[in-house]
């Protein structure tokens, strides 16, 4: 294993994120990270966040306010009752949720960002990881959010390289390492639902790409609807068994809304920090955030109308679940085959 | 090479198709839910518009003329918040006037949240104080915020641009001490600021929670009471809303403001039927959603969210 990985072109890479990686999980492991329930994250950090959340407050009106808030530092505290029972019933409440995902949209965006400079590849990627590594902190570094941000920086790279054999190793050693830490995470279901859309994304994206090749790629569209697709058919069995609810606006919702949060966070973002310095500016800049965070709202709000748009009180039990998984893996398996087989025929066919 | 294969007509064009498409969703989730809006594109507004909110068991009213509003009362928790982001041009972070009309939780608590994140200009509140913790913190953050406050009865009118809000009566000149009674009846209800808002020839009554001891000292007080808009007071109670004070008030319109399933059992029957007896359209919040009355100084058009 660690020869393919030497000899592969990514190799600085894939070295350098697993140190990363090690790094987080060991931060998590000698305790530097409080304890449940009693957080105490650096202060200078915690005031910006602080500062950031205020500024939001100051300058957005709600349930922007609420959401941009969720959406960069996690939790649906801010959002009223009605606007989160609408993000539950469209399947698009995991956006407050600082997921994985979430963490990954931070740090690709400031990746790009930091694509402008003239940079080398293994220094933008250090830069971006330490950037998550202050970014956890910032928010509190629960262990939640520590996970989330392996799996961030795991989704990154897995795009990076974009092969499924060693994005599918690299979950591997990630998943190991964190269960050797806390065994108990076997049975959290935000662990297994970020653990299984990520398998979704390295096994089932590459398989469903090619019925995606007439979408446009602007915005992200193609990418996101790769990606939100793949995670819905790998978290669909542990979904429906554990909440007993089926959501058919989900795919749709999050289609929809996808494209439209980076921007939203990344516009977002620099208004708040601007808010925190003056208030009117970040008001001007407030006009634009809310036009898009306003669009999600109003997808959210309208697809929520929608009558019948999710079925509740399903019962689904365990034996039909793992009936369910085993047949995703075998489809999955059967395809990897047989492209496999393709390819060897094709090479033949050149010999001769 | 025609100009719509140049990639960049293509990205100018792809940009105005996902703008409009912005825009779009956005107008048809605020068509659909029927909020009044002025949107970002129109440049101010013709008419003034009075929104009594749905804020659950509680009172907020909102007067809006343009990018200048009065907000009366704030509910009892941060509801108002959102129904304000929807209800005011984008961008506009400012409130000309904050009203408290009295000092209870349901009518205090919510105004406490929009201090902490609006620019609020002036206050006007009654001179009766209470004792609680939200009350502490809606005068705290006033004066941490250094905004100026107007004490009524001592103000008696206050000019938003081109809405004025009389105050007819208020607080201690009701002989109201500093001592609330435990129950429905009297106390601090009847420190309620009652005010007058007029625009143009129309008027709205705006009752808080006064009781109807506070209508019989403003019918021997004021002889014209008359007003086409009447906040019901104190939520549609029984202990308010007289049959002698309707007929001095002749609204064509009524609002009550309360919210679904509340335990004190308000709106009363009393109220409701007298209503109709008297033929006047009464909207309620917690069936209605927002009750919005728009007017251009001459004539009154109500729109309401639902119809039940």
């Amino acid at each position: 294993m660690f020869e393919r990985i030497a000899n592969s072109p990514s190799r600085s890479l894939a070295v350098i994120s697993l140190a990363y990686i090690a790094g987080l999980a060991l931060v998590s492991a000698l305790g530097l990270m409080p304890p449940p329930g009693k957080e105490h994250p650096p202060l200078i950090l915690q005031k910006f966040t602080d500062a950031l959340r205020t500024s939001i407050t100051r300058t957005l009106p709600e349930p922007h306010a609420g959401f941009l808030t969720g959406l960069l530092t996690g939790g649906s505290a801010n959002v009223s009752p009605d606007f989160r029972a609408a993000l539950v019933s469209t399947g698009t409440i995991h956006l407050l949720a600082l997921s994985g995902w979430n963490i990954s949209l931070i740090i690709r965006s400031f990746g790009n960002v930091l694509l402008a400079l003239p940079l080398s590849r293994r220094a933008r990627f250090t830069i971006t990881s330490t950037a998550t590594i202050l970014f956890v902190l910032a928010v509190g570094a629960a262990p939640s959010v520590v996970r989330a941000a392996i799996m961030g920086l795991l989704l990154v790279i897995v795009e990076l390289i974009g092969r499924p054999r060693e994005s599918g190793r690299m979950l591997l050693v990630a998943v190991t390492l964190m269960l050797v830490i806390s065994p108990t995470l076997v049975g959290d279901l935000s662990f297994l639902l970020s653990v299984a859309a990520m398998l979704g994304l390295i096994y089932i994206g590459p398989i469903i790409k090619p019925f995606f090749k007439r979408l446009p790629e602007w915005f992200g569209i193609r990418e996101n609807a790769i990606a939100s697709i793949a995670a819905t058919f790998a978290t669909a069995p542990l979904i429906i068994f554990t909440f007993g609810r089926f959501s058919f606006i989900s795919l749709p919702a999050n289609l929809l809304l996808l494209p439209s949060i980076p921007y939203a966070m990344g516009v977002g973002f620099i208004g708040a920090c601007i808010g925190i310095l003056s208030e009117a500016l970040g008001r001007l800049i407030g006009i634009a955030t809310t036009v898009i965070l306003g669009y999600g709202i109003a997808v959210v709000r309208l697809l929520a109308r929608v009558p019948g748009n999710q079925i509740i009180g399903l019962h689904f039990s365990s034996a039909a679940a793992v009936v369910m998984t085993l047949g995703m893996v075998g489809a999955v398996v059967l395809k990897i085959r047989s492209t496999k087989s393709e390819i060897r025929n094709n090479i033949k066919y050149q010999k001769i | 090479m025609r100009f719509y294969h140049r990639p960049k007509f293509k990205k100018i064009l792809y940009g105005i198709i996902a703008a409009g498409f912005i825009f779009g969703v956005q107008a048809l989730d605020r068509a659909l839910s029927r909020t009044t809006d002025y949107g970002l594109l129109s440049t101010a507004a013709p008419h003034m518009t009075l929104t009594i909110m749905d804020v659950g068991q509680g009172d907020a009213i909102l007067a809006q003329e343009g990018d200048r509003q009065i907000l009366i009362d704030g509910g009892p928790d941060a509801t108002v918040l959102e129904k304000l982001g929807a209800l005011m041009p984008v961008g506009d972070r400012t409130i000309d006037l904050v009203v408290l009309t009295h000092p209870h939780a349901d009518h205090v608590s919510g105004l406490a949240q929009v201090l902490a994140r609006y620019d609020v200009q002036r206050v006007l509140t009654t001179d009766v104080p209470n004792d609680t913790a939200t009350f502490f913190t809606w005068r705290d953050l006033i004066t941490e915020k250094k905004i100026p406050v107007d004490r009524a009865p001592t103000t008696k009118q206050e000019i938003v641009g081109n809405m004025t809000y009389d105050v007819l009566t208020a607080g201690t000149e009701q002989g109201i001490v500093a001592t609330d009674h435990p129950g429905n009846s009297g106390g601090f209800n009847d420190a309620s600021i009652v005010g007058m808002l007029h625009y143009g020839k129309e008027k709205f009554l705006l009752m808080g929670d006064a009781t109807i001891d506070v209508e019989v000292s403003l019918r021997q007080k004021y002889t014209d009471l008359r007003a086409d808009f009447l906040k019901i007071g104190h939520h549609g109670s029984k202990y308010s809303t007289s049959e002698a004070f309707l007929d001095a008030v002749q609204p064509t319109y009524a609002a009550i403001s309360v919210g679904a399933k509340n335990t004190y059992g308000h709106p009363a029957w009393r109220v409701i039927r007298l209503l109709e007896k008297l033929g006047i359209i009464a909207y309620r919040t917690d069936r209605n959603g927002n009750i919005t009355a728009s007017t251009d100084g001459d004539s009154l058009q109500i729109q309401v969210e639902k119809l039940p």
